[in-house]
């Protein structure tokens, strides 16, 4: 697999988009696997459990363009981003575009097929203090980003939602969740930012894990901080309890049908990674709020359920009524 | 779904109306974007009462995404940067109002394959986060109206987006010739749709008109007109009325009637329900716009042939 | 307590790629076009004989190790002679010259090795070279059916605006120069009636690739040669993608290629390197081969293009 990993004087960056396969139901495996054949030739991985998952082989993309900086250094760095589409759930579609930043033997550029020859990777030709990249990329607003990680992503996903397989009938429309991250070598760290436009920035450094094993913590995380934003926002679309219960189920209803069932935190990472992950929830309090969130449907619909017998009740009384 | 807005002429008011029906939208609950696609003059910068982008932003706007200079055009949150207070206070339960201005200076330019793709790419990737996507066009048989056309007839995009069009013509004679001949006319709208891989008949079923400037003889009493002109005005309308029905205007494709409004006028901008208790706006003005943002979703002129 | 360690290996499905047998090299006896081959046994005699002391130092140079020896012949843009003539023809006048053919290939199956196209294959494998100031905001202008090393020649067309200012001439630049630029635009396809003709040097990149056995098809191996017994059919088409005349050969794909060439081929060839510095070959096959290598103790380079060399003489 072409996932990044750090050795030596490394760093990790990578961008990670999360939104709502453009699907009307949730795709099987097998369709999962033809939507994420993004190489043709290549195969595409897939589980079924804990929750059905596929990743698609990793596309690369050829870069030449600064290297970030938070004190807006320019570093020309050279070489491939490597990306890759997942599909948890039949429904929640992931985006991961990454490169491995590692400094350059030579001074210059060389010929592209040496920069094939390293997949994921991108050399940088000039002096470069992978700490400030580091914080250019993943904890400040300001600074050079360089590589447009980003919108590679998008790309890469408008490419996977694009697929003819899928219908574009979306029971339910959310933003696309945007994650920037650096994985370092060094001591365990774990910062996290989020940005006014809602993009979460986070740096970490975990020894002995590389980028590959933190990797599907972040995406874990993206999908999850992702899922709870976005039940949050169709809630206060909903206007619960203020809202006549027509409203109220237009929204609910996908949200129950399509959404709160994905909740299963943690499922694909490594044991040994748990606990970050369970540290990150206790801080951040994904769990509590989902919970939350969960129980407030719940109780909402089962009142609505309440008032609509008790109304179909009184008009069959009326009705029966004197008369 | 994909609501596209354009007019016969310049100055029918459809730049506000759209604006507003956009607002309208959002209030509701739905999340709504509205992209500036009138590329000789994008004005809904100010519409929104956005400071700093009157005419369009410096740059990243959507001429510049179409041109492929930029991956994504610029989006702006309307309910975050508007400068009026009326519109930051944003009520719960609405949905997002997002603009995608135009380009400060841009002017109108040819549309090759590749615009046309990116075109396409756009309103796809709205489609999957916002419940409409409001595109204002220029006015008349433009490059813009064009590209529309080509991009809700590609595949990707037709099997996905449900489009419905607006077109904007005043309550005039000349107004009325000259929309309905920018619809059916030669090189209009149905015409060059049905050559550019749109099914027979399907635009003309899309289609809907918005009348606007709109004097109602039954207002003429209120605003203290003699009899003989009421009477007049009545003529007027009733003959309107007829050529309206001989160019394909009739009523039953009539979606709304916005009705003259020289606040309006002079001020274009998006008119709150607190404007109204102000008495800034005219209650009749909001209920139309208010009323056609409910239509263009469900409004029973669209169950008609 | 003690927990025992879980093992997180969640994805069942692991990726199967077959492994292909290979020799050290992999030695191409010249290339001819099919006008060539139409100028008689006695020509052909005298090209074997002047291309056997190139090849017989290119074998004492890899004694003791395996080499296998191949000639395709090209009946994709013309099939005037037929197998039945034209294959008796060439093994007689290699052996005349004391050289096998181990391996014949006939290069539409490039284009189309039945049920698989491998020239398509490649295409999807092309990862395009970056001009400086490339940071990936914008998909890379895909020129269609081109592929380039440089800047400015297949310049994307921008459409023009109303009132905007005309551009002035600006020279190409090459993506890695160093002083001065060779700027190289090379044509994959084009576009024909009866669907995409595939050019001469896009093929000849794909049997490079074929050669060095670095081509899967969801795991699977896409060319594997076949023995053929009996008379050899009229058309080419009822042939084997890669045939193997050898009674014995070493295996047909291999760590390195050579290709030995009259000089005029050197611009398709140039064409075929640019090509092939612009593929990135399957992670998992690179992994395969690198492994492969390191056992054997042979030396492979990263790089896909130096595992491919060429000798251009016209000294035949």
């Amino acid at each position: 697999m072409s996932s990044p990993t750090t050795s030596e004087g490394a760093l990790a960056i990578g961008e990670i988009r999360t939104g709502f396969v453009r699907h009307s139901t949730e795709v099987s495996l097998e369709e999962a696997s033809a939507v994420l054949r993004l190489v043709p030739g290549e195969q595409v991985r897939h589980a079924g459990r804990p929750r059905a998952y596929a990743v698609s082989p990793a596309p690369l993309t050829g870069v030449d363009c600064a290297v970030p900086s938070a004190r807006g250094r320019r570093v020309q760095g050279v070489g491939t981003v490597t990306s890759r589409a997942t599909i948890t759930g039949g429904r929640v579609l992931q985006v991961c575009s990454s490169a491995t930043l590692v400094r350059s033997r030579a001074g210059y550029r060389l010929p592209w097929s040496h920069y094939l020859g390293r997949p994921g990777v991108v050399e940088c030709l000039g002096r470069v203090d992978l700490r400030d990249a580091a914080a250019g990329f993943a904890e400040a607003e300001g600074g050079t980003r360089g590589i447009a990680l980003g919108s590679i992503a998008e790309q890469v996903m408008d490419r996977v939602q694009g697929s003819p397989l899928l219908d574009g009938r979306l029971p339910l429309r959310a933003p696309r969740g945007s994650w920037r991250w650096a994985v370092e070598d060094g001591e365990p760290l774990f910062r996290f930012t989020v940005l006014r436009d809602g993009t979460r920035l986070v740096r970490l450094a975990v020894p002995g894990h590389g980028a590959a094993d933190l990797l599907d913590l972040v995406e874990d995380l993206a999908l999850h901080d992702w899922l709870l934003g976005t039940v949050e926002t169709i809630l206060g679309r909903a206007g619960l309890g203020s809202a006549p219960p027509d409203r109220t189920l237009r929204h609910v209803g996908p949200l129950v049908g399509h959404v709160l069932h994905h909740w299963m935190p943690a499922a694909r990472i490594r044991p040994e990674l748990v606990p970050l992950w369970d540290a990150v929830d206790r801080v951040h309090g994904l769990t509590r709020q989902w919970d939350a969130l969960v129980a407030r449907v719940r109780d909402q619909l089962a009142l609505d359920t309440v008032a609509m017998l008790a109304g179909a009740a009184a008009r069959r009384d009326g009705a029966a009524g004197p008369g | 779904m994909l609501v596209i807005a354009t007019s016969d002429k310049g100055g029918t008011g459809r730049s506000v109306t759209a604006c507003n029906v956009a607002y309208r939208r959002a209030l509701r609950g739905h999340d709504t974007c509205y992209l500036d696609f009138d590329f000789g003059s994008p004005t809904s910068g100010a519409i929104f009462g956005i400071a700093g982008i009157d005419h369009g932003v410096a740059s990243g706007g959507l001429h510049r995404y179409l041109q492929g200079d930029v991956a994504e055009p610029e989006r702006v949150d309307v309910w975050a940067a508007s400068s009026r207070r009326s519109l930051r206070a944003r009520p719960a339960a609405t949905g997002r109002l997002v603009l995608f201005p135009g380009d400060l200076g841009g002017g109108e330019f040819t549309m090759d394959t590749d615009v046309l793709h990116r075109c396409v790419k756009l309103l796809v990737r709205l489609d999957e986060e916002f419940d409409h996507v409001i595109v204002d066009l220029s006015a008349g048989r433009s490059h813009a109206a064009e590209m529309l056309l080509t991009a809700t007839a590609d595949p990707e995009l037709a099997r996905r987006m449900e489009a419905r069009w607006l077109v904007f013509h005043r309550w005039t004679r000349q107004h009325i010739t000259a929309a309905a001949g920018l619809v059916h006319g030669k090189s209009g709208l149905v015409q060059f749709a049905a050559e550019h891989g749109h099914r027979k008949g399907s635009l003309l079923e899309a289609i809907r008109f918005v009348r606007t400037a709109v004097i109602s003889p039954d207002d003429a009493a209120a605003r203290g007109l003699q009899a003989t002109q009421q009477t007049w005005l009545r003529r007027v309308n009733s003959d309107l009325n007829d050529r309206a029905i001989q160019l394909g205007l009739g009523r039953s494709f009539v979606i709304s009637s916005i009705p003259l409004d020289p606040v309006l006028q002079w001020r274009e901008q998006i008119l709150t329900d607190a404007d109204v208790y102000d008495n800034l706006a005219n209650a009749g003005t909001v209920e139309a716009f208010s009323r056609l943002a409910e239509d263009i979703e469900s409004g029973e002129t669209w169950s008609r042939p | 307590m003690t927990v025992p360690e879980l093992d997180a290996k969640a994805l069942t499905d692991r990726i199967r790629v077959e492994r292909v047998p290979r020799s050290h090299l992999s030695l191409e006896l010249g290339h001819l076009y099919m006008e060539d081959l139409l100028a008689g046994p006695d020509a052909l005699r005298r090209y074997f004989a002047g291309i056997a002391p190139w090849a017989e130092f290119v074998r004492s140079r890899h004694a003791a190790r395996r080499v296998s020896t191949c000639f395709m012949v090209d009946e994709y843009f013309s099939a005037v002679r037929k197998p039945a003539d034209l294959i008796p023809e060439l093994v007689e006048a290699a052996a005349a010259a004391g050289l096998t053919i181990d391996y014949l290939a006939r290069e539409s199956a490039c284009a189309d090795a039945g049920g698989v196209s491998p020239a398509e294959l490649v295409l999807e494998r092309v990862t395009p070279d970056p001009p400086p100031g490339t940071d990936g905001t914008r998909p890379p202008a895909r020129a269609s059916g081109w592929l380039t090393n440089s800047e400015g020649m297949a310049r994307p067309h921008r459409p023009s605006e109303a009132m905007a200012a005309p551009r002035r001439w600006e020279p190409p630049r090459q993506n890695d120069v160093r002083l001065h630029s060779i700027c190289l635009d090379v044509q994959l396809w084009s576009e024909t009636d009866g669907g995409r003709l595939w050019s001469c040097a896009f093929l000849s990149a794909v049997w490079q690739l074929l050669r060095l056995g670095v081509l899967r098809d969801e795991g699977r191996a896409v060319v594997v040669p076949e023995r053929w017994d009996g008379p050899y059919p009229a058309e080419w088409g009822d042939l084997p993608p890669v045939v193997r005349l050898a009674e014995r050969a070493h295996p047909f794909t291999a760590y390195r290629t050579m290709t030995l060439l009259e000089t005029r081929f050197a611009d398709v060839e140039a064409a075929v390197r640019l090509i092939l510095g612009q593929v990135a070959v399957d992670p998992v096959v690179r992994a395969q081969v690198a492994e492969q290598a390191s056992r054997e103790g042979v030396d492979v380079p990263d790089e896909l293009v130096r595992r491919v060399a060429h000798v251009f003489t016209d000294d035949l």
